[in-house]
């Protein structure tokens, strides 16, 4: 063999074991469509029920059974009142919010708020978020800080989260009750931030719940 | 013993064999690894969902559509009403959601086909790693810039046990866009940084915070819980080391 060809026979030969090594220590990858290869199945796929799986026993094919007809949940509650069904609420809830307004509960407020209303609402409440601007065309998300909304009881706002209105979905099943009245603190004290402030923070950088009532009651 | 031609052909037939065996072994050892087999798996969906386009373009937060997974092991694929509640308006005729609609309207649901998926003999918890702040990206990679979901990390036990032992290479702070809870309020310009770790000072100085458990266990780590603020919100709390006895993953 010519020694220009030994070279060539070397470097391929050297690529080709670069590429296998490459290959088998799961350096080099390539995306695939087929399920990944099980040379030994041990006991990976068990026969049970699984989250959100399959089981053909029943008719619709699902692991996941609603629960029996006439039965209630032993923790947690369903929300008992339907969209639009805002004065049943307003007497239910007619004590408010029975979370303290505390800087832990506005940051889980935050955090709730950013993750489930943002989209539409915006980070800031103003109702023009990205699914807004680039999907709903003509309809439009409420501005959660307009005078009218800040005149909205604790309760109303409650209903809303829980049961939707109109096109807004209900978010009942995904956000806890505990977490829905900690979203309402957040509203507040966004609505409270675009209006100058209403309600000063106290000394302990807590606002008080007694405060926060008398300004929704002056407001309505 | 015999005549030269058939000892020379016998130790090339043994030598041969031997280099087969070696090269075979080798590739079925290595081969056989999660991080060759499961890696870049990248099932074509039913529907043409985009996680590039919902999450990142339109920013909504992974906890938006797997919600639950802060109180589940399992993390939850959305259901059909979470995609109706924006698609009922939003390109209601699309063809590219005819599937959802008629999934919507027969109240059957959508067969997503499955990504990552531990063998059944392994009991892993979602809640537990989110409530110590470790963001999805840690374990998913970049699902904002995917179009279709693939498997990014090898899930082996190999894998899982690198993170337990050296969570400051691996953890990738909890993020914004996440939705994790990290107990307090977001910095004022969040929505500048919406993907990248809200603090990233979490990982430092873990061994300082866990204590080891020698008995009855070994390779188990306590690190101290914050007793909950307010009921029914999950607390977070600082990651210590993940455990190594083998209970805690195989029961
Ligand atoms: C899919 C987009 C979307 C999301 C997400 C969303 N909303 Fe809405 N919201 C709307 C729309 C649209 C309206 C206006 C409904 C109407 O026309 O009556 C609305 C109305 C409201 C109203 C009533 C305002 C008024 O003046 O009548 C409140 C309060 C509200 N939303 C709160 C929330 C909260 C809190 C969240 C988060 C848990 C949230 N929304 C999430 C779309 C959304
Ligand atoms: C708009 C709703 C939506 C949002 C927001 C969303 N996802 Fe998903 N996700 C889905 C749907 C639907 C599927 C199932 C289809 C698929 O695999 O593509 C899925 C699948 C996945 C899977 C694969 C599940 C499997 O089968 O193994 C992962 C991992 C995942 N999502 C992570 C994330 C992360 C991380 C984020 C946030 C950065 C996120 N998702 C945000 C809807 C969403
Ligand atoms: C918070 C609102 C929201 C949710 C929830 C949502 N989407 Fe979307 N989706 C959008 C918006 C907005 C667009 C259109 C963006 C645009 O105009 O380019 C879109 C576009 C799409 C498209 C492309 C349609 C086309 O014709 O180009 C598909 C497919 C899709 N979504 C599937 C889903 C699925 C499946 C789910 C449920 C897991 C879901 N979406 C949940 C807001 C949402
Ligand atoms: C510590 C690593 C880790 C983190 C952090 C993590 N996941 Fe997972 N995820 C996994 C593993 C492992 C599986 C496979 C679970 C199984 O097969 O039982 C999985 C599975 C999933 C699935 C498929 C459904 C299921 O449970 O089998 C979804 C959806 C998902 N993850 C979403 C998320 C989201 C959203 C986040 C962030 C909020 C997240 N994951 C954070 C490791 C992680
Ligand atoms: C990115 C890092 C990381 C990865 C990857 C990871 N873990 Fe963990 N895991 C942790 C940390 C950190 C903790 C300790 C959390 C704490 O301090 O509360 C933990 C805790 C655990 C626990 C303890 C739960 C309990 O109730 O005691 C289990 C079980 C567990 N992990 C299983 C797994 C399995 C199975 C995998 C692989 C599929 C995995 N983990 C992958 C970081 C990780
Ligand atoms: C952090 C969680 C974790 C711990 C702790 C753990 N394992 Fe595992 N183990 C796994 C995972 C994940 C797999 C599945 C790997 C795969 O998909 O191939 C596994 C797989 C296995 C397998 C099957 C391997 C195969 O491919 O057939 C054995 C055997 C095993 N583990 C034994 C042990 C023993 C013994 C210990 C204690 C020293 C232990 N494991 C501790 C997570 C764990």
């Amino acid at each position: 063999m010519s020694t220009p060809a030994k070279i060539a026979l070397a470097l391929l030969l050297a690529l080709m074991a670069t590429f296998t090594i490459g290959v088998l220590s799961g350096k080099i990858w390539w995306f695939s469509e087929d399920p990944p290869l099980m040379v030994i199945p041990d006991m990976d796929d068990q026969f049970r029920l699984k989250p959100q799986g399959e089981a053909r026993f029943f008719a619709d094919n699902r692991a996941q059974r609603d629960p029996v007809e006439g039965t209630l949940p032993r923790q947690g509650k369903t929300y008992p009142f339907g969209m639009g069904d805002v004065d049943s609420a307003e007497k239910y809830f007619a004590a408010g919010n029975p979370l303290p307004k505390t800087e832990y509960v506005l940051a889980r407020g935050q955090n709730r708020f950013n993750t489930f209303c943002s989209p539409c609402h915006n980070y800031t409440g103003t109702g023009d978020g990205l699914v807004q601007q680039k999907g709903f065309g003509n309809q439009v998300t409420m501005n959660l800080l307009r005078e009218e909304a800040r005149a909205y009881s604790d309760a109303k706002i409650f209903h809303v989260i829980s049961a939707g209105q109109n096109i807004m979905p209900a978010y009942a099943d995904r956000i806890s009750e505990t977490d829905r009245w900690a979203i309402v603190h957040y509203i507040r004290e966004l609505q409270q931030k675009a209006n100058g402030g209403m309600v000063p923070p106290t000394s302990n950088g807590t606002v008080s719940s007694t405060q926060s009532t008398t300004v929704s009651k002056r407001m309505q | 013993m015999f005549s030269q031609r058939i000892d020379r052909l016998l130790k090339r037939t043994i030598l041969g064999t031997g280099a087969t065996i070696a090269v075979g072994a080798i590739v079925l050892y290595f081969g056989m690894r999660n991080d060759v087999t499961d890696v870049g798996y990248r099932p074509q969906q039913p529907v043409p969902f985009s996680h590039k386009l919902h999450v990142g373009q339109l920013q909504i937060h992974c906890q938006y559509c797997h919600a639950g997974v802060e109180q589940s092991a399992h993390s939850p694929v959305p259901t059909t009403s979470v995609c109706m509640g924006c698609h009922i308006v939003i390109k209601a005729e699309s063809p590219k959601l005819q599937l959802v609609r008629e999934s919507w309207e027969k109240g059957i649901p959508i067969q997503w086909r499955r990504v990552h998926k531990l063998p059944d003999y392994v009991h892993f918890n979602h809640a537990r790693h989110i409530r110590a702040q470790i963001d999805c990206q840690s374990c998913h990679g970049n699902v904002e810039i995917q179009g279709v979901i693939a498997q990014n990390k090898p899930l082996s036990m190999g894998w899982c046990l690198s993170c337990h032992r050296n969570p400051e290479e691996h953890i990738i702070p909890a993020r914004p866009i996440s939705g994790i809870f990290t107990g307090e309020r977001l910095p004022e310009d969040f929505r500048e940084h919406l993907f990248e770790p809200i603090n990233s000072n979490l990982v430092k100085g873990v061994a300082a915070r866990v204590r080891p458990i020698t008995s009855p266990q070994y390779g188990a780590w306590e690190t101290d819980i914050p007793t909950p603020v307010i009921a029914g919100i999950p607390h977070p709390k600082l990651p210590g080391y993940g455990p190594e006895n083998c209970s805690a993953c195989h029961y």
